[in-house]
C-alpha cells in the first residue's frame, strides 16, 4: 500500500478543514492506502494548538477557515517547524493566494474537488521530497 | 446582469459533479427567473458581495441531497436531518461557487466578488424570493436527480 | 462569535423597528441555537463579508410576518404573503442589517452585506453558516421574532 513507509509504519496525516465532510473525504481517500489519519482540526487555531502533540508527517490544510485561516495557521506551524510538510486545500486557485503562501514558505496545493487518487499522489509527492 | 453571467457557475457545477461526485451532468439552457421560485426541498445559499451583490443557489430534492452526501462519504443517509447531508450540500456549493468566482474575478481584475459562508434550508413548499435582483437559472440532470443552479445578483461597488 | 459584536445587531434591529412605528419591540432572550428545526415559516437571510464573515437570518412565524408587513404598509391588510409584503420584509431586513453595520463600523469593524433573500416554507431544517448560531429573541405587538447570527 502506498501509504506505508519503508519500515512498514503508516505515513501520519493531520487533516484541517472547517467542513467535517471534507475531513471525512481526506480520510476516505487516504486510509484505504494505509495512511493514518492521526488528527483532525476544524480551524487554524485548533490545528496550531494540537500540532506540537501530534507532529504529523503531512498536514492537509484548508485555506478558508474561521478563527484562524489556513495560511496563518500554516505560517505559524512553519515557524515552529520549518520542515513541516503542508498541503493547502482550496476551492480558489487565484494567483494571490499562491503568492501569499509562498511568502510563508508554503509551496504545495491541492484544489477542491480532489479525486481520492489525486490526494494520495499529492501526499506521497510531498512526503517523499 | 444577463443570463450569460451564470456561465462560469454552470461550468463549475459540471466539473465539480464530475470530479467530486463522479457523475456526468446534462445541462439545460439558462433561463431568466422571476422574483421567486419553489425549491425542490433542499437549497444551499451562498451570498455574494463586492463586484456582484446577490446569491448563488444550489437547489435539489432531499433524496438527491442524501444521495450526493452518500457519494462523498461512502455512507448511506436517509434524511436531511442527518448533519453530514447538510455539510455535504454546503461543501458542494462552496466548491462550485469558489471555482466560479475565481474564473469571473480573474477575467475582470478589480471586480473582487467575495463569498459569504453557505447556509442550507430544507423543507416543504419553500419559496425563494428576492427583491429586484436579476435572476437566472439552469436546470441540470444528474445520476442522483435534477439539480438547479440559480444566480440572482446585481452589480455591486 | 465575540460578545462585543452582538449588541450592534440588537441596537440595529431596535432602531429600525422604532423608526417604522413598531416601538413595542423588546428583546426577550439570547441563547445558542440548539436544534436545526425551526417552526418559523418566514426566514430572511443576509450574508456578511469583511471583518465579520457569516450570515444573519431574521426568522418569524408567518402571522408575525404578515402583521409586520401590514404595519409597514400603513395598516393595509395582508391576507397572504405575496410580492408586496415580501418586498417590505426584505426591505426591513436590509435596513436592520444596514443599521447594525453602521454600529459595527463605529467600533472599527467593517462589514459588507449581501441583498436579502426571503425563504418561506414549512417544517424547515436550517443550517446557517457552518458555525455556532446565536439566537436573539424579540417580541412586539405584531408578534414574536428571532434574529439568528452565525458569524466566524
Amino acid at each position: 500500500m502506498k501509504g506505508l513507509k519503508a519500515d512498514g509504519s503508516p505515513i501520519r496525516v493531520m487533516a484541517v478543514d472547517d467542513s467535517p465532510i471534507t475531513r471525512k473525504m481526506v480520510r476516505k481517500a487516504l486510509e484505504p492506502e494505509g495512511f493514518e489519519l492521526v488528527a483532525e482540526a476544524g480551524n487554524g487555531k485548533e490545528a496550531l494548538d494540537i500540532y506540537p502533540n501530534i507532529l504529523p508527517d503531512v498536514i492537509t490544510m484548508d485555506v478558508t477557515m474561521p478563527i484562524m485561516d489556513g495560511l496563518d495557521a500554516a505560517g505559524n506551524i512553519k515557524k515552529i517547524n520549518p520542515a513541516q510538510r503542508i498541503i493547502m486545500l482550496s476551492a480558489m486557485g487565484d494567483a494571490d493566494i499562491k503568492a501569499d503562501a509562498q511568502s510563508r514558505g508554503i509551496t504545495d496545493f491541492c484544489t477542491k474537488p480532489f479525486k481520492p487518487q489525486e490526494m494520495v499522489d499529492k501526499v506521497l509527492e510531498v512526503y517523499n521530497r | 446582469m444577463s443570463t450569460a453571467q451564470i456561465g462560469p457557475f454552470v461550468a463549475a457545477t459540471v466539473s465539480v459533479f464530475k470530479d467530486l461526485l463522479d457523475t456526468d451532468i446534462v445541462k439545460g439552457q439558462p433561463e431568466a427567473e422571476s422574483d421567486s421560485f419553489i425549491s425542490r426541498g433542499f437549497t444551499v445559499l451562498v451570498g455574494l458581495t463586492g463586484g456582484w451583490e446577490g446569491w448563488f443557489l444550489l437547489d435539489m430534492s432531499q433524496e438527491t441531497a442524501c444521495s450526493l452526501a452518500g457519494t462523498m462519504t461512502g455512507e448511506e443517509y436517509s434524511s436531511v436531518e442527518e448533519e453530514e447531508v447538510l455539510y455535504a450540500g454546503a461543501e458542494i456549493a462552496n466548491i462550485i461557487s469558489g471555482n466560479a468566482i475565481t474564473v469571473i474575478n480573474d477575467a475582470q481584475p478589480g471586480l473582487n466578488i467575495r463569498l459569504a459562508p453557505p447556509s442550507i434550508f430544507a423543507g416543504q413548499g419553500m419559496s425563494m424570493f428576492n427583491a429586484r435582483l436579476s435572476s437566472s437559472s439552469v436546470l441540470m440532470q444528474s445520476n442522483a436527480g435534477p439539480v438547479k443552479i440559480n444566480v440572482a445578483a446585481k452589480e455591486g461597488k | 462569535m465575540d460578545v462585543k459584536y452582538v449588541n450592534p445587531f440588537i441596537v440595529g434591529l431596535q432602531n429600525i423597528f422604532n423608526m417604522l412605528n413598531m416601538s413595542s419591540i423588546q428583546r426577550t432572550g439570547l441563547a445558542k441555537r440548539e436544534k436545526l428545526k425551526t417552526d418559523n415559516e418566514v426566514n430572511i437571510i443576509i450574508g456578511l463579508v469583511g471583518d465579520l464573515k457569516g450570515n444573519v437570518v431574521l426568522s418569524l412565524p408567518e402571522t408575525t410576518a404578515k402583521n409586520i408587513a401590514s404595519t409597514m404598509m400603513g395598516g393595509m391588510p395582508v391576507p397572504e404573503l405575496d410580492m408586496m409584503p415580501k418586498s417590505a420584509l426584505c426591505e426591513l431586513s436590509n435596513m436592520v442589517a444596514g443599521n447594525s453595520m453602521s454600529q459595527l463600523e463605529q467600533m472599527g469593524t467593517k462589514v459588507d452585506i449581501t441583498p436579502p433573500m426571503l425563504i418561506n416554507g414549512k417544517n424547515m431544517i436550517t443550517m446557517i453558516s457552518q458555525v455556532e448560531t446565536l439566537v436573539i429573541s424579540f417580541k412586539c405587538n405584531e408578534g414574536n421574532l428571532e434574529m439568528n447570527i452565525a458569524t466566524e
